[in-house]
């Protein structure tokens, strides 16, 4: 009796693990079929519905197409796990530059740049943005959804306490990299608060140094004749930019005192008033008033300070991601969606009111302009601005410095740019965490790194 | 004759197979996931660190090259030096604690349930939830506890995880609070299984607790400390979440382990073949210490 239970148990367990080993298949009826990827769940009631709406309306108008959805968004640990096994949705709508050209040489993102071609969104990109949507191979394998470009963000409350005000009541915002020093000082005497923070893990400390270094006149790698690559970074100018931060914490003493932290930590010392200056993009917006709790009226953006060896400041976005294996005809859906949902070239005067209103609603940022223009159609901007002016909840005079004027954008270092940041990542924790630190030496040894450990083993 | 006694033996093995015919077919399941999840994807990994990956794709045979690079990196001696410092301060740190505290239990004569209890709970809380309360501990400045603490009775603020030569210590400080309930209850049940009448003997003839512990638990207990120390050794050399979540391998790498380098490799460079040639190392290495692990085992079972 025993017996036959022990059987019968197993017998059991194995036809539940059969069971569990199964897939299922929906069969198909002639439409297109197009699953959208960062559909909201229901911790977001309001874009939930705005998106449900959205997908019913979309099918009428567009009988031969079906939207089946998923909750997937890009996230660093899963997103190479999920595209090797094809479980990525066939339209991602998150996927960070910095991942573009990996994407595209591990194939995990189709070609796309016949459709959009065919379709004309090519012609109406901003060519700024076309390099960084491209792969190494320059064909294009993204479309980009949010553009960016770094600079300040700053905390209103802790200028206006230490007077850094103007006459108009907008924040006063520091033009170089000195002034940056000096309003930090200023803060501090009068706050009692960092003047300013940088983060020093998880690669943001490196990301954000470059964009510092860069306005040093650092050039961080260049390519030889025979398509190897040199580390180029160890100079007298990335010293000199290595020292502006090693003073910041050593002498003049405006930096937190807790420094290995990475760039949320650093978004909510922004957030609770902790800090009043960090390097950031206006795509940490919605982050800073929905997670860190920060007012929307009590935000500032600026450009990236000048330093001595320029102006410069990275390009950054959030793209549009195709499956490797869509049909063309799923590709063209994917487009009409992108234009439905308000993010293609015609904008989608409906469907963008529908964001502006749930944004406001969910005590997000609605800036009254385009902070920075995907697509060279200025009507599209004019548009843009008279309805997002209904619902603005900011002064755009806060905002106004955060413009392209003697800006020079970069893109990311073309080779190994996340493995630069980890390199960097280190050096910069040194110099938080000694006040003795060697900058040369450091330099010169982080350079060496970056050279032996990832260019000359680059694939 | 040789044949003969082969063949027995064959009919032997199956009488045996045939006898426990259920427990075979039980085993089977949990056999079929230990294939599927454990042994294929070591199996994998050493064969594709063999290879050159794009993504996960292998693209060519690159033979030992994975490993040549993993090596040479010039943060590799260092990461080992670090791997090497967790074990030996958990061995510090992380050993006489739970010993110390199951004599403690096992010498009371209330309150025991309670305390074994107690001392058990942090095993339940996540490690990431951890890792993130003994970092707001340790933070630097004026918001962290320890901090505070000091600021109390006078002294100023210091610096902790960001302090290079303390990081790897108190990453084992708070991997010991949580961890050492485990290893708590194993020495209680080791304890519980000494000879009560000798115990009983020597307190009747009057013998101190110190007389008791020296002399009688802890000849009885040598075996099980060692093989918890072995048990130790192989689990810290794994140690990855920790410094992942409350120092991200810094300052300047002085809390980088071989875990945590090779995670790096896997999800932040996404270098996978770099990774499996890294965990190929750290497997064969863990292999020879568990290894050494069943032989003490049978030999202290014995």
């Amino acid at each position: 009796m025993k017996k036959r239970l022990s059987m019968l148990l197993a017998a059991a367990l194995c036809i539940f693990m059969a069971a569990g080993c199964g897939t299922s298949t929906t069969g198909g009826n002639g439409k297109v079929a197009l699953e959208v990827g960062n559909w909201p769940d229901a911790t977001r009631p309001e874009s939930l519905e705005k998106y449900e709406n959205w997908k019913t309306q979309f099918e009428e108008q567009n009988p031969d197409i079906e939207i089946s959805t998923n909750t997937y968004g890009f996230e660093v640990k899963t997103f190479v796990a999920k595209a090797v096994a094809r479980q990525l949705p066939d339209l991602l709508q998150n996927l960070p530059f910095t991942e573009v050209k990996s994407v595209a040489k591990n194939g995990y993102a189709a070609d796309i740049t016949e459709a959009a071609k065919k379709s004309g969104i090519l012609d109406a990109i901003n060519p700024d943005l076309i390099e960084m949507c491209s792969g190494e191979d320059g064909k294009l394998y993204t479309l980009p959804r949010v553009a960016y470009m770094q600079g300040l963000m700053i905390n209103k409350k802790l200028f206006e306490q230490a007077g850094l005000v103007n006459a108009d009541g907008t924040v006063m915002v520091p033009e170089t990299f000195d002034e940056l020093a000096d309003f930090a000082v200023k803060i501090k005497e009068k706050t009692g608060v960092s003047g300013f923070t940088m983060p020093t893990t998880g690669n943001h400390g490196g990301w954000i140094l470059l964009n510092i270094a860069w306005n040093y006149g650092v050039e961080f790698e260049e390519q030889n004749d025979d398509g190897t690559w040199k580390a180029t970074f160890d100079t007298p100018e990335f010293h000199e930019a290595l020292q502006f931060l090693h003073d910041l914490k050593w002498e003049k003493g405006v930096l937190p005192d807790n420094n290995v932290i990475d760039a949320t930590e650093m978004r909510m010392l922004l957030g609770s008033d902790q800090t009043a200056m960090i390097i950031g993009n206006s795509d940490w917006c919605s982050h800073l008033a929905q997670k860190c709790g920060m007012d929307v009226g009590n935000l500032a953006m600026a450009k990236m300070p000048a330093g001595p060896g320029g102006r410069y400041s990275q390009l950054g976005g959030s793209l549009f991601m195709f499956s490797p294996d869509l049909t063309e005809e799923q590709i063209e859906a994917g487009f009409k969606w992108i234009d439905f949902t308000g993010y293609g070239p015609e904008l989608n005067e409906d469907t963008y009111r529908d964001t502006c209103e749930v944004y406001a609603n969910e005590n997000n940022f609605v800036f009254p302009k385009e902070l920075f223009s995907i697509w060279t159609n200025k009507e599209r901007s004019a548009k843009v601005e008279e309805i997002a002016s209904e619902y603005a909840n900011v002064d755009i005079k806060d905002f106004e410095n955060y413009n392209l004027d003697g800006i020079e954008l970069r893109s990311e270092p073309a080779a190994c740019a996340q493995e630069l940041y980890s390199v960097l990542d280190g050096v910069i924790q040194e110099i938080m965490t000694n006040k003795n630190a060697d900058i040369p030496a450091l330099s010169k040894k982080a350079q060496d790194d970056f050279q032996a450990n990832h260019l000359d083993k680059m694939n | 004759m040789k044949s003969l006694e082969k063949k027995k033996q064959k009919r032997s093995a199956a009488m045996i197979f045939k006898k426990n015919i259920s427990g075979w077919v039980l085993i089977l399941p949990s056999v079929f996931l230990l294939f599927l999840i454990v042994w294929r994807p070591v199996g994998m990994a050493f064969y594709y660190s063999l290879f050159r990956l794009q993504g996960m794709k292998a693209v060519a045979f690159v033979g030992l090259r994975n490993f040549r690079d993993v090596i040479t990196d010039t943060a590799f001696l260092q990461t080992v030096g670090n791997t090497v410092k967790y074990v030996l301060w958990s061995l510090v740190i992380g050993m006489p604690i739970p010993f110390f505290a199951a004599v403690m239990i096992n010498e009371m004569v209330r309150g025991k349930g309670y305390f074994k209890f107690a001392m058990y709970l942090p095993v339940i809380v996540p490690t990431v939830a951890t890792c993130l309360i003994w970092k707001m501990l340790y933070l630097d400045g004026e918001g962290g506890l320890l901090n505070a603490l000091l600021y109390f009775v006078g002294i100023g603020p210091a610096n902790w995880l960001s302090n290079k030569t303390l990081t790897i210590p108190l990453v084992i400080i708070a991997s010991t609070w949580q961890g050492f309930g485990t290893t708590l209850i194993m020495y209680l049940a080791s304890l519980q299984s000494v000879d009560q009448n000798l115990y009983e003997a020597a307190r009747v003839d009057g013998t101190g607790f110190w007389g008791r512990f020296w002399h009688i638990l802890l000849p009885h207990m040598r075996g099980t400390i060692l093989l918890l120390a072995m048990r130790q050794i192989i689990g810290v050399f794994q140690i990855t979440e920790q410094p992942l979540v409350m120092t991200g391998g810094g300052p300047n790498g002085a809390s980088m382990s071989l875990g945590l380098t090779n995670y790096f490799y896997a999800f932040q460079y996404g270098q996978f073949d770099k990774s499996m040639a890294l965990g190929v190392i750290s497997f064969l290495f863990l292999i020879g210490l568990t290894f050494i692990y069943f032989k003490l085992d049978r030999k202290f079972s014995e």
